[in-house]
């Protein structure tokens, strides 16, 4: 091969893997950024977890619940446009403490007792037909009362029944230990905090 | 470091400038031509192995067959909700269902008015029983448009005769239209099926579904309403995937 002939070949070659490492670097970057346990959704979910606990603090010291009987965390990505060709997802998280409840008490008369940022969603929550339910949109957050009248027996708390579509399981929910044998408050903050 | 390996003795003479290289050739050929002196394979021979080949090539055959119609007993590709071809199928149905409910909604005006909810679930589950160890998945989408009767609730059978006209007027076979395998046809396909209530229920009347959600848009928020009864929901099914 003559000189500027191989000049051609190998300029052609340092194209071609430059072409290649390219297209690794943005199918890595967009993999990622579609991945529930990429490193943008876990820094979004490292972020908004420390805002839900704080928030669960201070609402469970407002009302004055005391000490939590059950606690845990839901966490799920799905689908944002599941009927296209649109990979993106969605996360939700959801972080919840369950409370025994001595006094009978309404859900609304307690989210009355919330100073602001919390107020009174007017939209539609997610409320269970069953239960006492009322929703309260904070800052970033939502907030969501259920008050569960409670058996003899023990149960799973009803509000933990509600279909759900989830495609990732992040985190599971740990209500499986959770047993409550009385009327008990099912304090819940949520957030969909990432989308990409 | 490396010599150059020895040349093979040419078996022609050394051509050089001024020979007359066009001239005959100066080596014979040899004087014995070449002869082919192994016999010929009898006839039945040549017959056994043919009939031999064909058995193979058969037996191959019937074993692949056998093979693959066991793959396609266990569902073959096994398929996820969120594959790239459900998603498609998704896609597609999603257009065309949502084409053909605007007919329902359409019909129904001047009966209902216009709905004043509406919800979607899709839903993707096993095809066959859970002991079964084929791996067909089959999704449907569901719309629902949630009717609030004040007054006097029109009658089920006017409403069906509307729902009928209606589906007489869609722009397609919903029936196998996108379900990527052509089987079971004749017990798949779009459904349209009417709920009345009057009374008020602590019970979802919709939560028939199993399997797995997939997209779920204001269901909720629609079950939570007909609950205090008095209400005519049209749940109009397209089954969309079946593989």
């Amino acid at each position: 091969m003559t000189g500027p002939r191989r000049r051609y070949f190998w300029g052609a070659v340092g194209l071609l893997v430059l072409v290649v490492v390219v297209a690794i670097v943005v199918a890595t970057v967009v993999a990622q950024k579609h991945n529930p346990l990429g490193s943008a959704a876990k820094s979004a979910r490292t972020q908004v977890d420390r805002a839900m606990v704080a928030a669960l603090d201070d609402v469970a010291r407002q009302l004055s619940l005391g000490a939590p009987i059950g606690s845990g965390v839901d966490d799920t990505c799905r689908a944002t446009r599941p009927a296209s060709l649109d990979d993106s997802i969605t996360c939700d998280r959801m972080r919840y403490g369950v409370y025994a409840l001595s006094a009978n008490v309404d859900a609304h008369s307690l989210a009355g007792q919330l100073p602001p940022p919390w107020r009174l969603d007017g939209s539609f929550c997610d409320a269970d037909l069953k239960l006492d339910t009322v929703c309260l949109a904070g800052t970033d957050l939502a907030l969501e009362l259920a008050v569960e009248p409670g058996s003899k027996y023990a149960h799973q708390p009803v509000i933990f029944s509600r279909p759900k579509v989830a495609e990732t399981h992040v985190e599971y929910p740990e209500y499986y230990n959770i047993r409550v044998t009385g009327p008990s408050i099912v304090v819940m903050v949520s957030s969909t905090y990432y989308v990409g | 470091m490396f010599g150059q390996p020895g040349r093979p003795s040419c078996d022609h003479r050394r051509v050089s400038e001024g020979d007359d290289v066009g001239s005959a050739p100066t080596s014979e050929p040899p004087a014995d031509s070449f002869e082919y002196t192994k016999a010929p394979e009898s006839t039945v021979a040549k017959t056994v192995v043919g009939v031999l080949i064909t058995i193979v090539v058969i037996a191959a055959l019937v074993i692949g067959g056998f093979v693959l119609s066991i793959y396609d007993r266990l569902g073959g590709v096994a398929f996820e909700p969120t594959d790239h071809t459900v998603r498609s199928a998704r896609m597609k149905a999603d257009q065309m269902a949502r084409g053909d409910l605007e007919i329902i909604v359409k019909e129904l005006a001047p009966t209902l008015g216009t709905p004043t909810k509406r919800a979607l679930l899709d839903v993707c589950h096993d095809a066959h029983m859970a002991w079964s160890w084929n791996n067909d998945i089959t999704c449907t989408r569901s719309f629902y448009l949630y009717y609030p009767i004040a007054g006097d609730a029109p009658t089920a059978s006017s409403l069906t005769e509307t729902l009928t006209t209606a589906a007489s007027q869609f722009h397609h076979v919903l029936a196998c239209s996108s379900i990527g395998v052509q089987r079971d046809c004749e017990a798949t396909g779009g459904a349209i099926v009417l709920h009345e209530a009057t009374v008020a229920t602590e019970k979802d009347p919709f939560y028939e579904y199993e399997g797995s959600l997939v997209e779920m848009d204001g269901y909720r928020e629609l079950v939570f309403a007909a609950a205090k009864g008095h209400y005519v929901v049209v749940l109009f099914t397209v089954q969309y995937f079946l593989g």
